[in-house]
Formats: C-alpha cells, sequence, structure tokens
C-alpha cells in the first residue's frame, strides 16, 4: 500500500530500488524497528498527566499541540528494567491504525538509533519462541552485522490490552 | 458539456428541509385566510418542487405540485381555508419529506400514504370546481370562477391609467404602482399598446401605453388614490366602482396567476447560436421541466443539404407549453441566448371558451417580450409580466445574510482558537515572570502587548463560540406541529405559549435536546393536562396551557416546561415507587423528593400505555440524556395547578466553566454545574463506617464521600488531618462529597476529547490543557459516582438520612 509513495523517492533518495524505510530504536541495549512512515514525529520528554487506574506502562497523556495523545513506555510495556528519564530518553509520536480510526500515540525509547532501507527478502520471519517481547507484535527480525534488529508491528502492539479502543477492563453496569 | 448537478444536491436537501419546515410553521400559524403566510408557504413549495424538477426527483416534484397548485388556490382565495384543508397540507409536508428522504438512500416512501394524501389533495382541489369543470374539460379551468366566494364585502375597482408620455423621465415606474395595487386585493392588468409607435420612431424614454387595472379588494377609493398620489398630475387616470356580479373579472383574474394556463413560445435562434455554445435541446429541457411541452420545429429555412453548414443553426421552434408557472421562469431560461434569438412569449390562449371580458386579455400578453428588447418594451413586458410575477417579487421572501458553513470548519476554528488561548495563556505566564526578573521599558512594552493580546484572545474566543450558538427556535419550531398532533389525538385543546426563542445555545446541545423535550412536552399534554370536560369541572377554562419558556442564567440556558394541568399525583407516584421496590415504607420523603422519584429508572405513572408516553421511554432517560449533556432537570409540581419541568443546560459543550482541584500533586478539573459546595469539614462532622470516614453530616444530612486519592489509586495521606476539604457534588438528585486536597481557582475550560486518540476512561469527562501547556482531567460526576461509591455506602447514608428525617418529624408532632 506505501509502495506507489515509495517508489517516487526511491528515485531521488538513490536508495535501494525495493523497499521499505524503518526507523530504529534503542530499549535497554536491543534494537528494534517501526515502519518510519507511521513516526509523526520525535520528541524530548516531558512530564505527562497521570491518569488515574492505569496500568503502569501508560504513562499518561500529553498536551500534542491542542491534542491529547496518551504516552506509553515500552520498557515497562515489554516489563523491562525501568529507567529514569534522562535527556536522551525519546518520546516517538506514531500513528496507529485503530481500525475505525487512526489515533496518534507516544511511545517512550531509550533512544532513537538509525533508519535502515529494507526489501521484503531481507525481513526474516519472528521467532515463535523466546525475547521478551509477545510474538504477536512481531513483524520479523533483521540482521544489520551483528547486530539483530526486530521490527515492530506497531498497530498490533498500540491496538492490545489496555490500549484497545473497546477496552474489556471498562465495566458497562 | 453538462454539469454535474449531483455536487448541489446537497444543498437542495438542506434548503428544501428548511422549507418543509417553513411551510410547516407557517401552515400552523394559519388561522385564516392570511395571505402572506400563505404567500410563504406558496414559495417554499414552489422552490422545493423546482429543484426536485431540476434534480429529476420527479415524485417529489409532481407531489409538490398538487401541493402547489392547492396552496396557489389558497392564495387566490378559491379555496378557503379551513383546519381540515390546513391538517391535509400538514399531512403532504410530511410526505415530501418522506419522500425527500427516499431521495437520499432514507427508508422507501410509504407508497399507499403518499398516493392517499395525493387523491385527497386532487379531492380537495376538484372540490370546489366541480360545477365548472365542464366549461373548460381540462385542469386549467379549476381555477375558473371560485374569486366570488372570496369575500363578498369585496368591491370591484376599475381603473384607467394612462400616464404622460413623460412620467418615466420623472422617475415613476409604473410596475412599482401595480405592485402595490397588488398588495390590496386581486389585480388584473391590461396594457393597451394602440398609441405605441413603430419601432423605428419610438422614443424609449417616452411612455406610450394605457392600463387598465381591474382590482378587487375591500379597500377604499382613497387608499388606491394613494398609490398614484405621486404621479396625478402626470397622467389621467379614472378610479370607477364596479359591482362585483360575475365571475367575470373573477376569471380575468384567473387568466394571469391560473394554474396550467397555455403559453405560445416563438423561438428563433441567431444561426450562429451554436457557436457560442449553446445548445438549444437543453433550453428545451428546462422549459419541459416546467409543466407540459409540445414542440413544433420549423425546418423552412434550411437550405439544401449541400449547402448546409452544419455550425449554422437555421431552424425555429414553436412551443406550446402548459404550466403554471410565471412568464419570468420561462424568459429566465432564454436568458442566456437572448441577445442571439427572436423570442416571442404569448400567454393564457386558453383552451376553455373565453368570456367577452377576457378577450382583452391577450392582448396585454401579446406584447412581445422581445427579447433583443430595446429599452421602449421594457416598461410594458415588465408590466405584462408583473401579475403573474409580483405575488414573488411583491413580498420578497425575508433574506437573512448569512452563509453555510461546514460544522466540521467551525470545530477546526474553535480548536485553533482554544490553542491560540492556551498559548496566550503560556506567554502571559512567561511574562509576568520575565518582568520579576527584569525591569525596563521594553518589559513594560511586552507586558502591554500580552493584556492587550490576552483582551483580544478571549473576545475572538467569545466571538468564535457565537458562531456555533443558534436561537433555541430552532427546536421550538417544531413543537406547534407536535402539540397540534399530540392535543387532536388526545382530544384536548391545548394552547402553546413559546417565549425566549431567541435565547442562543450551542449547535451540538441543540442537536441532543431534541428528544428530550419532545418527550417532556408529550408528558405533560398527555398526563398534565386533563381533558377539557375535566378542567371546566375544574373550574379552569377549557383550552389548556403549555409554555415554553428559555433563557440564560449563569453561564446555562434554562428551559422552563409549565403547563397549567393537574400537577403530579405525589400520592399515586409514592404507591407506584413502593411497588416497584424504589422506596421502602420506612423512608420518611417530603413531596418533592417523591416527585423526583418519576426519574428513577423503572418508573412510569401512565396507567393505560399511551401511544404517546408509554413508549418504554421514561423520565429516566430525559434525566440521562439531559445530563450526559452536563445539564439537570427538574421538577415542580402544585396538585391542581400544573407542574413546572426546569431543564438547565451548559450553553456549549466546547467550553465548561471548571473548578481546578489538586489532588496529591494532580490538577484536576470538576464542572462547577455540579458542585454545590465546598466545605472545610473537620474530623467531628465526619461519621465513619467501618472505621473509615465514608459519611459526611452536614446541614442534617449524611452524604457519602469519595476519596479522590484512594479511588485514583495515589499515595495516601500520611496523617490523619483534623480536617478535610469535600467538594459536595450532585447528580441524578444524589450528593456526594469528593475529598479533594486542595481548591484552585476557578477557569473556563476548553474541553478535549479523549476518545480521539486514546478511548473513553469512566469518571472522566475529557481533557484541557491548561495555562501551563499541561494536561488536566474533567471528571465526569456521574461516572465516578458509579465507580467511587460503593452501594454499601450510599445505602447506610441514605438509611441514616431517612432515620433523622423520622426524628425530625416526630419531634415535629411531639412539640
Amino acid at each position: 500500500m506505501i509502495d506507489a509513495t515509495w517508489d517516487g523517492e526511491n528515485d531521488s533518495l538513490e536508495t535501494q530500488v525495493d523497499g521499505k524505510q524503518f526507523l530504529s530504536f534503542l530499549l535497554d541495549e536491543e534494537e528494534y524497528g517501526i515502519d518510519i512512515l507511521r513516526v509523526q514525529e520525535l520528541r524530548g520528554w516531558t512530564a505527562v498527566t497521570h491518569v488515574p487506574d492505569m496500568p503502569a506502562y501508560l504513562k499518561g497523556v500529553l498536551n500534542l499541540r491542542g491534542a491529547i495523545i496518551p504516552v506509553i513506555d515500552l520498557r515497562e510495556r515489554f516489563g523491562l528494567p525501568t529507567l529514569e528519564y534522562g535527556p536522551t530518553t525519546v518520546v516517538i509520536v506514531v500513528k496507529v491504525d485503530s481500525g475505525s480510526c487512526e489515533r496518534v500515540m507516544g511511545i517512550i525509547v531509550d533512544a532513537v538509533a538509525e533508519t535502515y532501507t529494507l526489501t521484503p527478502d531481507q525481513i526474516q520471519p519472528s521467532p515463535q519462541i523466546g525475547g521478551v517481547i509477545n510474538a504477536e507484535f512481531i513483524m520479523g527480525l533483521v540482521a544489520q552485522g551483528e547486530k539483530m534488529v526486530v521490527l515492530m508491528d506497531i498497530d498490533e502492539l498500540m491496538n492490545s490490552d489496555e490500549l484497545a479502543i473497546e477496552s474489556s477492563a471498562q465495566t458497562e453496569g | 458539456m453538462s454539469i454535474d448537478l449531483s455536487q448541489f444536491i446537497g444543498t437542495f436537501l438542506e434548503e428544501s428541509y428548511e422549507g418543509l419546515e417553513v411551510m410547516e410553521s407557517s401552515l400552523l400559524a394559519l388561522d385564516s385566510a392570511d395571505e402572506e403566510t400563505i404567500n410563504t408557504i406558496f414559495r417554499a413549495a414552489h422552490s422545493i418542487k423546482g429543484g426536485a424538477g431540476t434534480f429529476g426527483f420527479s415524485e417529489v416534484a409532481d407531489f409538490t405540485h398538487v401541493v402547489e397548485t392547492l396552496l396557489d388556490e389558497m392564495r387566490s382565495g378559491k379555496q378557503e381555508v379551513t383546519p381540515p384543508l390546513v391538517n391535509l397540507l400538514l399531512e403532504s409536508v410530511d410526505c415530501i419529506k418522506m419522500l425527500l428522504e427516499a431521495t437520499q438512500d432514507g427508508p422507501a416512501a410509504d407508497a399507499n400514504q403518499i398516493n392517499q394524501v395525493q387523491e385527497r389533495l386532487q379531492k380537495a382541489l376538484d372540490g370546489d370546481v366541480s360545477d365548472n369543470a365542464s366549461s373548460g374539460g381540462t385542469e386549467t379551468s379549476v381555477a375558473t370562477a371560485e374569486v366570488s366566494v372570496s369575500s363578498p364585502s369585496q368591491l370591484a375597482w376599475e381603473i384607467e391609467f394612462k400616464p404622460h408620455p413623460g412620467l418615466l423621465q420623472s422617475g415613476h415606474e409604473p410596475a412599482f404602482m401595480f405592485e402595490a395595487l397588488q398588495d390590496l386585493g386581486e389585480l388584473n392588468v391590461v396594457a393597451k399598446l394602440k398609441k405605441v409607435p413603430d419601432l423605428s420612431s419610438l422614443d424609449p424614454e417616452q411612455i406610450f401605453i394605457k392600463w387598465q387595472l381591474n382590482l378587487i379588494s375591500n379597500c377604499s377609493k382613497e387608499e388606491i388614490e394613494e398609490i398614484f398620489e405621486w404621479v396625478e398630475d402626470e397622467c389621467d387616470l379614472s378610479i370607477v366602482q364596479k359591482e362585483v356580479e360575475a365571475e367575470k373579472p373573477a376569471v380575468a383574474e384567473s387568466q394571469q396567476t391560473d394554474s396550467r394556463e397555455v403559453r405560445e413560445i416563438l423561438f428563433k435562434p441567431d444561426a450562429s447560436l451554436l457557436a457560442t455554445g449553446n445548445e438549444p435541446s437543453f433550453l428545451f429541457q428546462a422549459l419541459a421541466d416546467l409543466g407540459e411541452l409540445e414542440i413544433e420545429v420549423d425546418s423552412s429555412g434550411l437550405p439544401d443539404l449541400d449547402q448546409l453548414d452544419p455550425e449554422k443553426l437555421l431552424l425555429s421552434w414553436r412551443f406550446k407549453l402548459r404550466s403554471d408557472c410565471p412568464e419570468e421562469e420561462i424568459t429566465e431560461i432564454f436568458e442566456w441566448v437572448e441577445d442571439e434569438c427572436e423570442l416571442t412569449i404569448q400567454g393564457a390562449s386558453k383552451v376553455s371558451t373565453q368570456p367577452a371580458e377576457t378577450e382583452t386579455q391577450p392582448v396585454a400578453s401579446e406584447q412581445p417580450v422581445e427579447a433583443a428588447s430595446d429599452k421602449p418594451a421594457t416598461p410594458a413586458a415588465v408590466q405584462s409580466t408583473s401579475p403573474a410575477a409580483s405575488p414573488r417579487k411583491a413580498k420578497p421572501a425575508a433574506e437573512s445574510s448569512s452563509i453555510r458553513v461546514e460544522t466540521d470548519k467551525i470545530d477546526a476554528l474553535i480548536n485553533r482558537v482554544g490553542e491560540l488561548v492556551i498559548t496566550q495563556a503560556m506567554l502571559g505566564q512567561v511574562g509576568d515572570e520575565l518582568s520579576d526578573l527584569v525591569s525596563g521599558s521594553e518589559i513594560e512594552r511586552l507586558q502591554s502587548g500580552l493584556e492587550q493580546l490576552e483582551r483580544n484572545t478571549r473576545d475572538l474566543q467569545e466571538d468564535v463560540m457565537r458562531v456555533r450558538m443558534l436561537p433555541i427556535s430552532f427546536v421550538f419550531n417544531r413543537f406547534p406541529r407536535l402539540v397540534h398532533d399530540v392535543s387532536g389525538k388526545l382530544g384536548k385543546k391545548v394552547e402553546l405559549i413559546i417565549t425566549g426563542e431567541q435565547t442562543e445555545i450551542d449547535k451540538t446541545v441543540m442537536e441532543k435536546i431534541g428528544d428530550p423535550m419532545v418527550h417532556l412536552i408529550r408528558n405533560s399534554l398527555d398526563h398534565g393536562l386533563e381533558s377539557p370536560e375535566e378542567r371546566v369541572a375544574a373550574g379552569k377554562p377549557e383550552t389548556g396551557k403549555v409554555q415554553l419558556d428559555a433563557y440564560h442564567q449563569g453561564g446555562f440556558i434554562i428551559i422552563d416546561i409549565i403547563d397549567d394541568g393537574r400537577g403530579l399525583n405525589t400520592e399515586k407516584i409514592y404507591q407506584k415507587a413502593l411497588e416497584k421496590g424504589l422506596v421502602t415504607t420506612d423512608q420518611n420523603l417530603s413531596d418533592s423528593e417523591i416527585n423526583e422519584l418519576i426519574f428513577k429508572p423503572g418508573f412510569s405513572t401512565a396507567e393505560a400505555v399511551s401511544d404517546l408516553s408509554g413508549r418504554g421511554v421514561g423520565m429516566d432517560v430525559v434525566r440521562r440524556n439531559i445530563e450526559s449533556l452536563g445539564g439537570h432537570v427538574r421538577v415542580k409540581s402544585e396538585p391542581g395547578h400544573g407542574s413546572t419541568f426546569t431543564v438547565s443546560l451548559p450553553l456549549t459543550l466546547a467550553i465548561l466553566d471548571g473548578q481546578l482541584i489538586r489532588v496529591h500533586n494532580e490538577t484536576y478539573i470538576v464542572p462547577l454545574i455540579s458542585i454545590v459546595e465546598t466545605i472545610l469539614a473537620d474530623k467531628s462532622s465526619l461519621s465513619p463506617i467501618a472505621g473509615e470516614n465514608k459519611l459526611l453530616h452536614f446541614r442534617d444530612e449524611y452524604i457519602p464521600l469519595i476519596n479522590l486519592r484512594s479511588l485514583f489509586k495515589l499515595p495516601m495521606q500520611e496523617e490523619q488531618m483534623e480536617s478535610c476539604l469535600i467538594a459536595i457534588v450532585e447528580n441524578g438528585g444524589q450528593k456526594v462529597g469528593l475529598i479533594v486536597d486542595e481548591l484552585f481557582g476557578q477557569q473556563q475550560v476548553v474541553i478535549k476529547s479523549l476518545e480521539v486518540n486514546f478511548k473513553r476512561i469512566e469518571g472522566f469527562a475529557g481533557a484541557t490543557i491548561l495555562g501551563d501547556g499541561s494536561v488536566a482531567l474533567i471528571l465526569d460526576i456521574a461516572g465516578l459516582m458509579k465507580r467511587g461509591l460503593d452501594h454499601e455506602t450510599a445505602r447506610t447514608a441514605k438509611k441514616r438520612n431517612d432515620q433523622t428525617r423520622t426524628d425530625d418529624s416526630l419531634q415535629g408532632v411531639v412539640a
């Protein structure tokens, strides 16, 4: 679906003919990648407003130029040890396809790493077991030199559990 | 080069629905042959018909046409305005609405109903015609003779008006005078053109026409003379009163406004017409939309095929158009080609035999509307068309200077301004901080600039908010119809009084308030008002009164629905509530508390489930709907004298007056409307349940408490405080105390949805952005109560309240 726009840009950017660009970020010394077209912007960490009675990974809501967006700490989401937020802490603002609508959300990561252009054949299927992340959130794996980059399915991730529009936690009397 | 009309369908529909509303409200206001009102209705029907024709909604157009014909007869006094006729027209309005909806993937219109109404319309049309139908044998004659019905007291005036040739030079315009005459009554104008010289010798600044005017009106001679007052020195005028013996003037009159007259149109385009991009067949289509059209082609001008220039148009056409449209509409069609053709429109060559008097008539209309019209023809042309056209011209529809804007655009604007306000607040804060640190004239200038910015942004915000505000009459407008229908069904006589309908309210609130209001009014009609017999027996006037009153009060709009009926039957409500287990016998309730029980879920006092109120929707739904808008509904009742429902609503859903509170180190906003009061309660007034302070004893009332810290899972206070700050809030008739840490100021906040990028969270109505750019959540009291109030506490509170009351009343008895 993105290919159409992609081709045009590729010519001018002189990158590989076929492929998608990914933005990678660091989380507890692991590198993860997400589709760069889903990234709306990068922000430094600013204080958020706590929303009561939400899981710990849901840090709260943020004022993004008038829009109220939820912010998720990915470390806590995946059960990694928490880290004090510092100058390099980055909030990646992503656009999430939630079926009926597109939602804008923020994810807190340790740092932004690189951008990669990847062809489909470079992407290996995700392993069924292991890793800190649920397999359903993983789109695939990519070897970059000695490192392994985990490509994340942002839609799966950001529509799961408490983040689902129709939350099961919501009780209707 | 056909234009894609579909893009205009939306506008057409919108206008049509508005037109229908106009028709409906005018019909309800129509109690006699009020010409102005009938004209309004007619105009609305006419434009719906025209639009429907253009967009090919032939069903709508056909149906509306019949309605229009009937209205036209009412307008000309050929049909009397009777309640059954008005009801029929109201039903027709519904039918048109249905048909319109059916064109837009709405439910298919009920063909039976439409046919039935159409038949009745036709019958109404035929009703007065029956004795006359033979003379013409066509629909055309329908209108012929009825004017005599209109009013026997009316006089016929024969006016001869022969202006001096110089009349036009002194700035007078005969057509205006005729229009003024038309306002007095039914006017028939005949132009005598004998004196008009040849075109070659015609002086366009002179007038050569003499008019003969027949006016049927109950006006006095002075009134007529007054119209000609300004020209009396420049014309020969004779005004003679005739006897209204016959239908003859009426016939003449009907010639002009009669529905479906036959016009002959000669259309001889210049050879170069096609070269300018015009296409005759489009014109013909437009003509055909006006009525029945017969086309004859005159090909005598055609040369041999070998000499034929395909780019030249050598044909001419002759049309016979059977239509009730004013001549204007025909000329309008040819408007674009008038410089490139010869056009003659001959009106009113009637199919039926003509009474002698009308012989002059064709003369009048024969005056060719020369499309390539030289000036001299103009006065005559205007004159000849004016009788047909002037009902529209004379009283132009009140044009309000407004534009249609999509609500999305306005919402975007409001959002943008909301952000501007926040940015401004932020700048203001920075300015203040800066001025503390630095001093100097620059800072002062900055400060005054910021102050100005603040004023301007506030004003801008108010102005923008006002864009969304509409008078509540948009909601109220449908109630006269509702009352009319419902009271008819119930056999009650009701007078509806509406006041304050100009009170403005936000469009989103308005959209949602309609249904609850309908329900409340139905309720008043059904349960509140008694039947005429009962009323008379109770010594009240037979006709009951329902009053709707809207006004502003402290940032809210208050709508009172007052009836002078029997009032609420407190005893019956109490019994019913006992039956349903909503109250227990040990509860001691005041009358007003019992009355409030009607808003409880599962409560309905109607003994017989009626078609009206017993729809399974109770007052609880009304209350829930109103409260979901951040409003309240209350009832006051005086047995035997009526009841009053008071609905209060926020003026807008986009902004809210909020009380800022602090809990732990978070700031929340409590809607000001929910707050009853805020108190500093000391420990003694808190009564513990199971060791926890869960009840507040305040003003002889036990109020359950919600500790926001524990509800929001925030760290609890270290030590037990000697006193605590409590905001007492109310929702659904229930009070709750919120324990907060600190009260900040009150502030108007822009409500932002949490759902857009996140989801609905129980207990929060949304969020807003504070002056420092941070987000604060807005508490939703109803949701909060649902979440935070355990049943045990609520029940204990209630029990203790009942206990206190019983004690009080016992003491009262003893005393």
